[in-house]
């Protein structure tokens, strides 16, 4: 009955937070213009008279503004996000190819990020206030506090400029077969159609993007893993379990590391938020169709239909992603029985 | 009040000055704020060369004695822009922590004396932001005022305060046990100077070393909103808008990128350091 009643609750705060971002946006979008065409086609509303018309009689944009608030929110449940003057298609379109994109590099950041947290947070707790330790802190303090363009800077200079081992850019090099698309994302899909060539190199181009990604990020996984095992391992139960003559690698494994991962799946949806967000520049840089890319690209023509239909991607996609590490705590933490 | 202010400025340095981490902290942001203060005052005057003229040097020069972070495409002197947007840095992020800790604090206090529906609400709204990705926001914020450097500060300070405020009402209910806020209430105080004349003192070290703590955090925000031009436009120096016009050079003259950035993080290194041995001296102190 407690884990339903947490999860009943945090569900209800991730539907509160949703209608809270789509109040910010369309009290963002109406203050645009005293014409609420603009935020829904920006300079598109004087090229495409037959759109504005549509967009005017399904929206009800002529209606006072309450009207227009319940539109907007049925208008974006159902993913209608207006028209991108930038790229002269409607938003959700571009969303949907793009979102993909940064769905990967995420996904292989996020990989790598525990990759390199969790072996270094317990080697950082090994060897506590040795040089091994300082060595590590010093390394995740300069990825934490370097902005994510110059880690991808750096990177491209290294592995593109001076080995010659990645590509610089892109989603796929020039001349190799695509995959026919199914799933949206390249990597899967060309995987489940066993195009082993698009597969090897799709991935090569998603390291870089991911590993910049990872480098700014990874520090927060060692930092709590460190001081969360120096916690633990302070615990009775550990004193028991080696009392018990447990051996220090099963006391280690099975008691400590277990029970030190706990903050760490809190901090998982944080860092997911944080990929995201530092998908903007490191997309940017290595020109991969993204969602980021494509909200940079917006800026810069002050495309707002699609500044805002991204913002609201964003936050949902941030929001789902606390729900579901929400839930996978409750799973894997029985202590909590509200 | 001066003798109190120098007290805790010598205890403040006392607990960076205990251990390694916040001494070299302290050395960067110290010499980040005293050059910050040097050019705001010294304008053009103390540096090398005038951060905007062009062919003051030839162009694509490498780091040089003459020009130390080299000169871009059209001859301007690199060091001199870098240095030139120090108070820039300094200004916005002492805006943002000053408003998110006023705010925050004020806020903060009075919500958890008050309780009840304030409180409610408060903590409901603070619940929001902090679930939203502070910058996609702040884009989408600044975006809609308009492109421009107070716009962002704006759009920074709405995302900031609710850590403050949360923080702030944590001590506050802390606070709030003492018996000498009984003793003020018994005394007949209006709630409005407990707050401010009991509670809110007791609460500031807590929130000034927090704030310490924040403002890497807000430089690396702010340096991410440059870059994407929507911090102070061309041809004024930013540190993250010359990442940006200068990455198409990386191959031909990776200093021009690289060095901006560099000295992004290390501000943000320096009061990463300042932050953890702060932490740290008060952590062996309890």
């Amino acid at each position: 009955m407690g884990r339903l009643f947490y999860i009943a609750k945090r569900l209800f705060m991730a539907i509160f937070v949703f209608f809270g971002v789509a109040l910010i946006t369309f009290v963002l979008s109406n203050s645009l213009s005293d014409n609420p065409l603009v935020a829904w086609l920006g300079k598109a509303a004087s090229m495409h008279p037959e759109i504005a018309q549509a967009y005017t009689e399904r929206f009800h944009l002529n209606d006072p503004v309450y009207v227009r608030f319940y539109y907007y929110i049925v208008g974006i449940l159902q993913g209608d996000f207006g028209f991108s003057w930038s790229r002269h298609t409607y938003v959700s379109e571009v969303i949907m190819k793009t979102l993909p994109n940064t769905i990967q590099i995420v996904f292989f950041a996020f990989l790598i990020t525990l990759a390199l947290g969790i072996p270094l947070g317990i080697i950082s707790c090994r060897y506590y206030n040795k040089v091994p330790d300082y060595g590590i802190r010093a390394f995740y303090l300069a990825g934490i506090s370097s902005p994510a363009f110059l880690i991808a800077l750096l990177l491209l200079m290294i592995f593109s400029f001076y080995f010659r081992l990645l590509p610089t850019g892109g989603l796929i090099s020039l001349g190799i077969p695509r995959p026919t698309t199914r799933t949206g994302f390249i990597i899967l899909d060309s995987l489940l159609q066993r195009n082993w060539v698009a597969f090897g190199d799709t991935i090569r181009h998603v390291l870089m993007p991911s590993l910049a990604l990872a480098l700014g990020n990874f520090g927060y996984v060692v930092r709590v893993l460190r001081s969360s095992l120096l916690e633990v391992l302070q615990k009775n139960y550990i004193r028991t379990a080696r009392a018990k003559g447990l051996g220090e690698r099963s006391v280690f494994l099975k008691h400590a590391l277990r029970n030190a991962l706990m903050p760490v799946v809190t901090l998982a949806s944080l860092i997911l938020a944080w990929l995201m967000g530092s998908t903007l520049f490191v997309e940017n840089i290595f020109s991969y169709p993204g969602i980021g890319q494509y909200l940079v690209q917006a800026i810069g023509y002050l495309d707002y239909a699609a500044i805002i239909g991204i913002t609201l991607v964003f936050t949902t996609v941030v929001v789902v992603a606390n729900l579901a590490a929400d839930i996978l705590y409750t799973i894997l933490n029985p202590e909590i029985q509200l | 009040m001066i003798s109190m202010i120098k007290d805790k400025i010598a205890g403040f340095l006392k607990i960076v000055n205990s251990n390694v981490s916040g001494r070299v902290g302290f050395i960067v942001v110290a010499g980040f704020i005293l050059i910050s203060l040097i050019v705001a005052v010294g304008g053009y005057s103390v540096l090398p060369y005038n951060p905007i003229k062009q062919n003051v040097g030839p162009p694509f020069e490498p780091p040089t004695w003459k020009h130390f972070f080299g000169t871009d495409r059209v001859g301007r002197d690199l060091f001199s822009r870098v240095i030139y947007a120090t108070p820039n840095a300094l200004l916005i992020s002492i805006m943002i922590i000053g408003s998110a800790l006023l705010i925050g604090t004020l806020l903060g206090s009075f919500s958890a004396y008050q309780g009840a529906i304030i409180d409610d609400i408060l903590m409901r709204i603070t619940d929001l932001i902090f679930a939203l990705p502070s910058l996609i926001m702040a884009i989408a914020i600044s975006v809609t005022l308009g492109p421009g450097v107070i716009n962002m500060m704006y759009a920074l300070m709405i995302m900031w305060w609710p850590a403050y405020a949360r923080m702030a009402r944590g001590e506050a209910l802390r606070v709030s046990q003492y018996d000498f806020i009984e003793a003020a209430r018994a005394a007949g105080l209006s709630s409005s100077k407990i707050v401010l004349k009991h509670i809110i003192p007791n609460i500031m070290t807590t929130m000034i070393i927090y704030a310490t703590i924040d403002f890497g955090q807000v430089i690396m925000v702010y340096a991410g909103l440059s870059y994407l031009g929507l911090s102070v436009q061309p041809p004024m120096p930013d540190w993250g808008a010359m990442v940006n016009s200068y990455q198409g050079y990386l191959l031909a003259a990776p200093w021009l990128p690289l060095f901006p950035g560099a000295v992004i993080a290390l501000v943000v290194v320096g009061f990463g350091l300042l932050g953890d041995g702060v932490r740290d001296a008060i952590e062996s102190h309890l």
